[in-house]
């Protein structure tokens, strides 16, 4: 294992994630093998030194941006292990952390892969798999250059996990290595704290639902607990097609009400998200970042992207019409709107989503320029179903009050990012007040303050206010059984304790 | 003022791949699309109706899946559809595609401008239209770039060349091939998506257009394809390791230098 020294300038591309935050670290690893993971994780602790696990730095709250220590990235074990195939007739691969899901999407897209030094039996049943039509790993966060590691560590979401629900569902086994002997299952004392309502997303904290998996507590722990050193993915039939329409109203009330009237629907939407009119003046600003993509008419002012997917196109086709329908009596017509029935258009609709982020992204890089202490304010909050309205209520007034504020994202899960601009410091720091009073309300309505991005090292202080000092305390404990040195990933979800006389 | 637009339908690019042993497409579970440059074709057909009037049909040739391809381009504006669809076409080349294609805008007879796209994705030849404009006598703009005026009798057009472009008037009927500098197409609303499902096709065959076996499909076409193959891709490698940043900058630079000798 080769152990670099991090000085200087070189190498700060590892001192970051796309939260903007940045870190120091005095080494940096590149393990290829669970050998060199060990052989890592054996240096920091004969120094006392932390251990911050890296897979693509795609996170957005500091998860992988290392607190001094040794980073380890895992970028370079990428190979896919092995194949399974169940009794069910389901296809699972046993990868490396490192995968990318893009990578992975090539794989599954081409069903190319060298294989040489799988078992012969893996090989057959590799065989049968590509002879067998094509799959997806469906959980599918917007940036696709994230690492399989870091999905599970950050239980990512997407788009479609409206009808899929996040990667936890499809990992079917972890590999870890760990530095106690403690099980999930025999923690001491038995956590005691109240979870969101069922049905929010939530990615704040660790898995406490009761669940039967060993390792289902290792997903979206943010690596504070074990290093995942392999996972085994499930993979699902593609379906054969894939409609997608970007349909445009002119006020969020016949929006809002479109997305309520489409969840009703017998025929499920793959995905369902939802874009504010200050999400499209962005757009409108950035244009080049969709340039494909025809004008929006003046009159657009609020958007809804969904997207339905199935082997009949007759009933893609129903469900579709009858959205049209459903958006023609919210006030809306069928000829405003996008569609796409094909791959080449459905990703221009992808983009036209993926730019809002992008956008925002290109504003806070002007203002940073200016002053670089104001970092993103981009919400997580994730309420009950029927809660949404109360949110809503609560950027509007900040609106009012004359913030630039932008909703969009999973409005099919009640979950929205809204995003702050702010264009100075002041500002800045008055709004990270505003986002602590709307999660206080998202709490109240049993929601959660972290729908898919997870805690990492700068919402701390919104777990706190979700769960109290019980709950961190909770954590807390978890955390010392499963790592007693305090060793990975420190700083993320929790802080450690000051150890009295220390 | 009336247009016609000739449409091909082709794989899907973003699902295209080589089969390494037989170097042929591997069309399996490819979805067909329309060749994305008749997509500006269409637009602009589809502009001009909306600015002037005018009805705007789309014409293609193919076997009977190409049907799809005709409904979305009425998904897109286009008012009817025409596939010519008999097997004795099969096996067309350039030659014989643009022979049968302008039989049919013949059948047609209302048009103003016969619109392409430069080229199709798959073949590559761009040679359809101009064949189209040479059996039909009509005159002919390729590479167009823009529409800079269209009159009664005329059009007036800029032509997209290496190092600017040419501004050219045409007398109408005149035939277009157009490159996608000329405008954004736009996606098809659900209403153009019902109107798709509720257009009447019309079909024609090599009867209807009164041709001879000999003068389509493989029969007329005096093209033969010797062999396809993948270009064998020459590259080599070499990894410069263990080097500082300018330690390596410096060597890139030299060996550069040594390669451009």
């Amino acid at each position: 294992m080769e152990i670099i020294k991090i000085s200087g300038n070189e190498l700060a591309e590892y001192l970051h994630d796309e939260s903007r935050l940045s870190g120091n670290a005095e080494y940096l690893v590149f393990a290829k093998s669970e050998a060199d993971i060990q052989d890592a994780v054996e240096f920091c602790l004969r120094r006392d030194i932390c251990l911050t696990i890296q897979g693509s730095r795609t996170g957005i709250t500091g998860g992988s941006v290392p607190a001094g220590g040794l980073i380890l990235n895992l970028e370079r074990m990428n190979k896919i292990l092995g194949i399974r195939r169940d009794e069910a007739g389901s296809y699972f691969l046993r990868c490396e952390p490192g995968l990318k899901l893009a990578e992975l999407r090539e794989i599954l897209f081409s069903r190319q892969y060298d294989i040489s030094d799988w078992t012969a039996a893996a090989k057959i049943i590799w065989q049968e798999f590509i002879n067998s039509g094509k799959y997806i790993f469906p959980p599918d966060p917007t940036e696709t250059s994230a690492s399989l590691g870091g999905m599970a560590s950050c239980n990512a979401s997407g788009a479609r996990s409206y009808k899929y629900g996040a990667t936890r569902l499809w990992l079917s086994n972890l590999k870890t290595y760990n530095l106690s002997a403690i099980k999930q299952d025999k923690l001491v004392p038995k956590p005691d704290i109240t979870l969101p309502s069922k049905g929010v997303k939530n990615a704040a904290g660790y898995y406490l639902s009761e669940s039967s998996r060993d390792f289902d507590l290792y997903i979206g722990a943010e690596g504070t607990l074990a290093i995942i050193t392999e996972l085994e993915i499930k993979l699902l039939p593609k379906p054969a097609h894939c409609w997608g329409v970007i349909q445009f109203f002119a006020g969020e009330t016949a929006a809002v009400a479109f997305c309520e009237e489409l969840k009703q629907q017998s025929y499920t939407a793959s995905a369902l998200e939802y874009f504010d009119h200050n999400a499209l003046n962005l757009l409108r600003k950035y244009r080049q970042m969709w340039d494909t993509l025809p004008e929006m008419a003046s009159n657009w002012k609020n958007a809804v992207y969904y997207e339905y997917e199935g082997d009949e196109t007759e009933l893609i086709e129903e469900a579709v019409f009858k959205a049209g329908d459903l958006a023609e009596k919210a006030g809306s017509s069928e000829s405003n709107c996008w569609f796409a029935d094909a791959e080449a258009g459905i990703q221009q609709l992808k983009n036209f989503r993926h730019a809002v982020p992008e956008a925002i992204n290109a504003e806070l890089d002007v203002i940073r320029q200016k002053d670089d202490r104001i970092s993103k304010i981009s919400t997580d909050l994730a309420v009950p179903a029927g809660y949404l309205h109360k949110m809503l209520r609560l950027y509007r007034q900040a609106e009012q009050d004359g913030w630039q504020v932008i909703a969009f994202g999973h409005i099919g899960n009640d979950h929205l990012h809204t995003n702050i601009l702010v264009s100075d410091y002041q500002k800045w720091l008055s709004a990270k007040k505003l986002v602590i009073e709307w999660a206080k309300a998202a709490i109240a309505a049993g929601g959660s303050v972290s729908g898919e991005h997870g805690i990492g090292k700068i919402k701390r202080d919104l777990l706190q206010l979700m769960y109290g000092e019980k709950g961190i305390a909770c954590f807390r404990s978890i955390k010392q059984q499963f790592d007693p040195d305090w060793i990975l990933n420190r700083g993320n979800i929790i802080e450690r304790e000051p150890v009295p006389g220390d | 003022m009336n247009s016609i637009v000739c449409i091909k339908q082709v794989p899907d690019t973003t699902e295209i791949r080589i089969d390494p042993v037989t170097n042929t497409l591997i069309r399996e579970g490819v979805e067909s699309i329309i060749n994305p440059f008749d997509l500006y074709a269409i637009e602009e057909a589809v502009r001009i109706k909306e600015k002037f009037g005018g009805k705007v049909t789309a014409l293609s040739m193919g076997p009977p899946q190409v049907e799809k391809a005709l409904r979305d381009a009425v998904a897109l504006g286009v008012d009817e559809i025409i596939l010519l669809s008999d097997r004795k076409f099969a096996g067309a080349d350039s030659w014989a595609t643009s022979h049968t294609l302008s039989e049919a805008i013949k059948k047609i007879g209302e048009y103003d401008l016969i619109f392409f796209g430069q080229q199709a994705i798959d073949g590559d030849t761009g040679q359809v239209g101009p064949g189209v404009s040479a059996f039909l006598e009509l005159p002919q703009v390729c590479f167009v770039k823009e529409i800079v005026e269209i009159s009664e009798n005329s059009v007036t057009v800029k032509r997209l060349m290496e190092e600017g472009f040419d501004v050219i008037q045409a007398p109408l009927p005149t035939v277009l091939s157009v490159v996608k500098d000329l405008n954004t197409p736009r996606l098809p609303s659900l209403r153009g998506k019902r109107l798709a499902k509720n257009t009447q096709l019309t079909v024609w065959n090599a009867d209807d257009l009164g041709l001879d076996e000999k003068e389509i499909g493989l029969n007329g076409s005096p093209t033969q394809v010797v062999k396809i193959f993948s270009p064998k891709l020459d590259k080599e490698v070499e990894k410069l390791e263990g080097l500082t940043s300018e330690e390596a900058a410096e060597r890139i630079y030299h060996r550069l230098k040594e390669l451009g000798k």
